[in-house]
């Protein structure tokens, strides 16, 4: 099983990441970069409908919250209620999961591949020459040349600007998501504002740990994300600078306030 | 990754990628490094897996002490090993002078201990990573890091005299040869170096097409080493120039042992090759189950192998054919050790045995409760 994977994930992203860095000037920093865009677009067609659909679903929540209140103490009801809710709508509530599922093998083999190349220990330099060890043209790459800026791409950053960066893209993200209007159930509420903020300052600590070239892979994919959503929104008749109000109210209405005095005065 | 957090199945996707994530740790926590092992009287030095060296009697496998003796740190978080940074395995064999045993170790620093009780005498910090074993020379001990340099450093007091910039990290034991004057400094940036006993000055230069991970060794007015890109290069110690290549199938991280005009060099396609020093001529080769990683030993006419497929393997050295070969149960990465009493192995998990260099037979293991 273990073999098969290898076979069929981790070597061709190795090769792929070896190759861009040979193509790139030795730079590995550049290469994890592409090699992030370019298998976050061939993932688009799995990552789309589920982005789509779970937009969707937010911008339903006023009559799913609606259709929950009216049907509290029918849950039968309820369920039968926001299906046909949902079939009008054209929304498969299963149907970003799928897709997901199908590419997390992917994401899992990229991180897997990245933390492989980046060896920097005999132990695991060891373990990587298994996958190279055939291919004169990568093996003469070996060991990479991990310095980057201030970074050397195997270790953490030590100066923690790319878990900052992490956190910052993960919660921008995770706040294009959530719905502009306020949901109704104070639990449902309350779990979105923790999540908005636990999970992005999770992946910001994991990162602290782990070295710095899997760090850019984390900062690049949500870029990436922050874009696809970006194009989704502006599809669904938002502007950039809507999407900029949801995600900074604070801010664009105390711009907005702001101006207003200056035009009174 | 922040869509995944918005749906239902959230949750259960979370957990999903956060195990695959840790998958990378396992169960049971990885080897940090491999076992690095010498024996000098009488006593088995070996840094093993926990980051310590260990001193055990030779005849009997019973611990004489262990540095340093309080506990290390944490593997990483939630005990995860890779590919978290780890502080302070010891990949190196330690290596002894007199009454001092050197230990080169991954916190950047070699340490230099007594050998009766493994007190501290001095150390001196490199700039980064050592993975080398530390060379003594008369006074001087010669220790290569992988900040780049190459240090001499007085042997007594842990002062620097020279040191070398070699422009890559550099993975591999530097060779001294006090008849040519000379210090053979190879690299992971796939160069070679002779550079002057003296002052460290670089005499010249040779560059392979892999990295260079592995001491070379003279044999004769050649100098022979292996590298990544599978091949045993011979060049002319005095010159720098190519006599000779041969190319296996796999990377060549150990030293090839040379015996009158034979060489002889383990590789990362499982097979141990025997080589006319002169030209580089294939005389036999044996395969084993499992990667040959490190330099093989040879003592009365045996060739000793410790494969990756957790064997070891006594092969005659003329012909090649296997004379003996026993299980150790585990891999192995490091050399194996040959005294005139037994041969000393030592596997990836963290274990010593000393077998009978006759047949093959357990004498004794460490730790004794273990294995």
């Amino acid at each position: 099983m273990g073999q098969l994977w290898n076979t069929i994930f981790i070597q061709p992203m190795i090769y792929a990441s070896l190759w861009l860095y040979q193509f790139l000037g030795h730079n590995f920093a550049l290469a994890i970069a592409v090699l992030t865009v370019v298998v976050r677009l061939l993932t688009l067609p799995l990552t789309l409908p589920a982005q789509k659909s779970a937009k969707k679903q937010q911008e339903l929540q006023p009559k799913i919250q609606a259709i929950q209140k009216k049907y509290a103490k029918d849950r039968e009801r309820q369920t039968e209620e926001l299906m046909k809710l949902y079939k009008e709508e054209g929304i498969n509530p299963m149907g970003g999961c799928l897709p997901l599922l199908i590419q997390l093998p992917i994401i899992m083999a990229f991180y897997q591949s990245i933390a492989k190349v980046l060896a920097d220990t005999p132990l695991t330099l060891f373990s990587l020459s298994s996958f190279v060890a055939g291919n004169a043209a990568l093996t003469s790459l070996v060991p990479l040349s991990s310095k980057f800026l201030w970074l050397n791409l195997a270790r953490p950053d030590p100066w923690y600007v790319l878990p900052i960066l992490v956190v910052f893209t993960s919660w921008f993200q995770q706040k294009m998501m959530t719905p502009s209007t306020p949901a109704t159930d104070p639990q449902a509420a309350s779990m979105n504002q923790t999540m908005q903020i636990t999970m992005p300052l999770m992946f910001g600590f994991l990162t602290m740990q782990w070295p710095s070239g899997l760090a850019i892979y984390f900062v690049v994919t949500n870029i990436v994300s922050i874009i696809i959503q970006l194009v989704i929104d502006m599809q669904g008749g938002r502007s950039i600078r809507d999407v900029f109000q949801a995600v900074f109210p604070q801010m664009t209405s105390d711009a907005g306030t702001a101006k207003g005095r200056r035009k009174k005065r | 990754m922040i869509e995944f957090l918005r749906h239902k199945w959230s949750l259960l996707l979370v957990i999903l990628v956060a195990g695959l994530f840790m998958s990378s740790c396992g169960g049971t926590a990885p080897a940090a490094s491999w076992p690095g092992m010498t024996v000098a009287e009488g006593v088995v030095y070996v840094a093993l897996t926990d980051g310590k060296v260990h001193a055990l009697y030779a005849d009997s496998g019973k611990e004489k002490w262990v540095f340093p003796t309080e506990e290390g740190k944490s593997s990483g978080f939630l005990g995860c090993s890779a590919p978290r940074v780890t502080e302070g395995p010891i990949y190196a064999p330690p290596a002894v002078g007199g009454d001092l045993v050197y230990v080169g170790s991954y916190n950047n620093t070699v340490y230099a201990l007594n050998t009766v009780a493994g007190v501290q005498q001095w150390n001196f910090p490199t700039g980064d990573r050592i993975v080398a074993a530390p060379v003594v020379v008369d006074d001087t001990v010669y220790v290569a890091s992988s900040d780049q340099y190459v240090y001499a450093l007085d042997a007594e007091d842990g002062s620097e005299r020279w040191r070398f910039q070699a422009g890559n990290w550099v993975w591999a034991s530097p060779l001294v040869d006090q008849e040519s004057g000379a210090v053979y400094v190879a690299t992971m940036g796939h160069k070679v170096y002779r550079v002057r006993l003296t002052d460290g000055t670089a005499e010249w230069e040779f560059t392979a097409q892999g990295a260079v991970a592995a001491a070379p060794a003279l044999a004769g007015d050649l100098l022979v080493f292996g590298s990544f890109d599978g091949r045993v290069y011979a060049v002319d110690a005095r010159t720098g120039e190519e006599q000779w290549t041969f190319q296996t199938g796999g990377w060549v991280w150990g030293t090839p042992v040379v015996v009158d005009d034979v060489l002889y060099v383990g590789s990362q396609d499982q097979h141990v090759y025997a080589l006319k020093v002169a030209d580089g001529t294939e005389l036999w080769r044996f395969q084993t189950g499992g990667v040959v990683r490190d330099t093989l030993v040879y003592g009365e006419g045996l060739l000793y192998v410790g494969s990756e497929d957790t064997q070891v393997y006594a092969l005659d050295a003329q012909s090649g054919d296997v004379q003996w070969s026993t299980s150790i149960e585990e891999q192995i990465l490091s050399r194996p050790v040959l005294t005139e009493e037994a041969l000393y192995v030592a596997t990836l998990n963290g274990k010593v045995y000393a077998l009978d260099p006759a047949d093959g037979s357990r004498i004794w293991h460490y730790p004794p409760s273990e294995g």
